[in-house]
């Protein structure tokens, strides 16, 4: 049961997350799509920065609900620094790991599905960007590994954060790593932008371990944080 | 003697440099009804919060049947025995009365659906109603209805009655009593509630500044402590406040009263002894003996 929890939490941020994604995607598409008509690398730019943005916005607006988050039936109480239903949660008779493991899995799909679905849906709205199926993988593989690049940073800090102070330390911490990351050469941003498998032609799979990787330890040092916090 | 199902020794827990647990002891019998009673501060959510593992002492062992509740190996197994009524009274605004009990029912196998539906009935709790929409003392209700129908052993309630009206109140604490009788669920309830604590425990714990100062029967405190009252012609023994029973000395004029904790009988007649008055004897309720222990009351003229 607790999925449906995680479900009900964040169903209306996903809802938000689809209008985003509809019109951060879909009105640079459509006003470039004239504008690009004989060149569709310019169309796929206009993509894949909004994509760009909907893999850092989509994750930290979707994580972060669950054990380590007040939720109140009091208006103000999170202000107050009650601890909410967080209590209720940890009263019942499970470990703080599978409650973490649970939420953040659940919060992982929603995001990867999001971002999915916007990809399927510009796929299928926009006949220049059906790419070979290698390529498409490629985008895939990428979105997919920098979504739970970015999940696993603002998951980590809404194990102390509130949810205000996530979204806003999750943007900070988010552009430290990314320039911290491009100075070692694994630049998410750039994969994502101009040197996507939609431009090289080829999948960038020591980046995407990296980021994997990358989140597993965010995720890890996340467990440990909850474990050993006190309510 | 009786099994115990909480035991505390030396609990110790500091926030920065303020000590919330400051070597707390605590026995709780199998079967009672325990008052857990302090001012706001005392440590009894600390204790609480502990008892559950939401918290880790410092120092210190707490054990809840039998297991250490420091182990996060055996809490959440400690945890299905338990039920827990929160101070807050919180819970997912974005379901409904309906909602929240599927949701809980899976974590018990013992789950009662006869009792969950005798509650819903008692308490008038409306299936569909949104929990965002409930006021606290619904909350309460449905909070306890969560705890008890699960087929909890022991109901840890943190200040149940806080923040309710008396009606609520008196429904609540009729129903605690009910519980207990007819499925011999034991109940741990901190409260500065002393009405509503003398109204259903049998047992209490009186803690201030994170340690226990009172703990036992609720009737063995009755019968043991007592008001000695005296009107003195000559000054007291100086000696009075240092005999092994004496809680607190108070002295207004000639009238001298002291709470004892034990042998009032040897310190009467030693007062007696002394004064050449006769000494007054009155029994205590539980609010003299609280207030006269965390301080409150204390004072000597």
């Amino acid at each position: 049961m607790l999925w449906l929890k995680a479900w009900l939490e964040t169903r209306w941020k996903i809802a938000y997350a689809f209008v985003i994604g509809a019109i951060v995607v879909g009105a640079p598409l459509w006003a470039a799509k004239g504008a690009h008509a004989g060149d569709p690398r310019g169309l796929i730019m206009n993509l894949l920065e909004g994509i760009l943005f909907l893999v850092f916005l989509v994750p930290i607006m979707l994580a972060g609900s669950g054990i380590q988050t007040a939720s109140s039936t009091r208006p103000g109480a999170r202000e107050k620094g009650s601890a909410g239903s967080t209590l209720f949660t940890l009263s019942l008779p499970v470990t703080r790991t599978r409650l973490f493991v649970v939420r953040t899995i659940i919060g992982a799909l929603e995001t990867s599905a999001v971002l999915t679905l916007v990809l399927i849906a510009a796929w299928l709205l926009l006949p220049p960007l059906r790419v070979g199926a290698h390529d498409a993988l490629g985008l895939f593989a990428v979105v997919v590994s920098s979504n739970l690049f970015v999940y696993a940073i603002s998951a980590c800090l809404s194990t102390f954060c509130d949810e205000g102070w996530r979204a806003r330390l999750s943007l900070l911490v988010l552009m430290a790593v990314v320039i911290l990351m491009r100075s070692i050469n694994i630049n998410i941003v750039g994969l994502l932008v101009v040197a996507s498998p939609l431009f090289t032609h080829q999948i960038p799979w020591m980046t995407i371990i990296a980021a994997c990787v990358f989140a597993v330890v965010v995720l890890t040092i996340a467990l440990i944080i909850i474990q050993k916090r006190e309510y | 003697m009786s099994e115990m199902v909480i035991e505390i020794e030396g609990l110790r827990k500091s926030f920065g440099s303020h000590a919330a647990l400051d070597g707390l002891d605590l026995r709780v019998p199998a079967g009672s009804v325990f008052g857990f009673l302090g001012r706001n501060g005392a440590g009894k959510t600390t204790t609480i919060k502990h008892l559950l593992g939401l918290i880790k002492a410092d120092g210190g062992s707490a054990r809840i049947f039998g297991e250490t509740v420091a182990d996060p190996s055996t809490n959440a197994g400690i945890r299905r025995r338990i039920g827990f009524v929160t101070e807050d009274k919180d819970l997912y605004p974005y379901m409904t009365v309906d909602g929240i009990i599927r949701f809980t029912r899976p974590f018990f196998p013992g789950w009662r659906r006869d009792l969950e539906q005798q509650y819903l009935d008692l308490f008038d709790l409306p299936r569909d109603k949104s929990i965002a929409k409930l006021s606290k003392g619904m909350r309460s209700k449905l909070m306890l209805l969560l705890a008890i129908s699960h087929g909890a052993e022991l109901l840890v309630l943190d200040e149940p009655m806080e923040g309710l009206d008396p009606a609520v109140v008196e429904q609540l604490l009729r129903e605690l009593v009910v519980i207990t009788a007819e499925q011999g669920t034991m109940i741990f309830f901190s409260s500065h509630q002393l009405a509503d604590v003398e109204q259903i425990a049998d047992h209490v714990a009186i803690i201030d500044a994170g340690k226990t100062l009172v703990c036992g029967q609720l009737d063995d405190l009755k019968m043991n402590y007592h008001r000695l009252s005296v009107v003195c012609s000559d000054e007291p023994p100086s000696d009075i406040g240092r005999l092994d029973g004496v809680v607190s000395v108070r002295r207004t004029g000639r009238m001298l009263s002291m709470l004892v904790s034990h042998n009032a009988e040897i310190i009467a007649a030693r007062v007696q002894q002394s004064s050449g008055a006769a000494v007054e004897r009155f029994p205590v309720t539980l609010k003299e003996v609280f207030l006269e222990h965390v301080g409150i009351n204390k004072c000597s003229g």
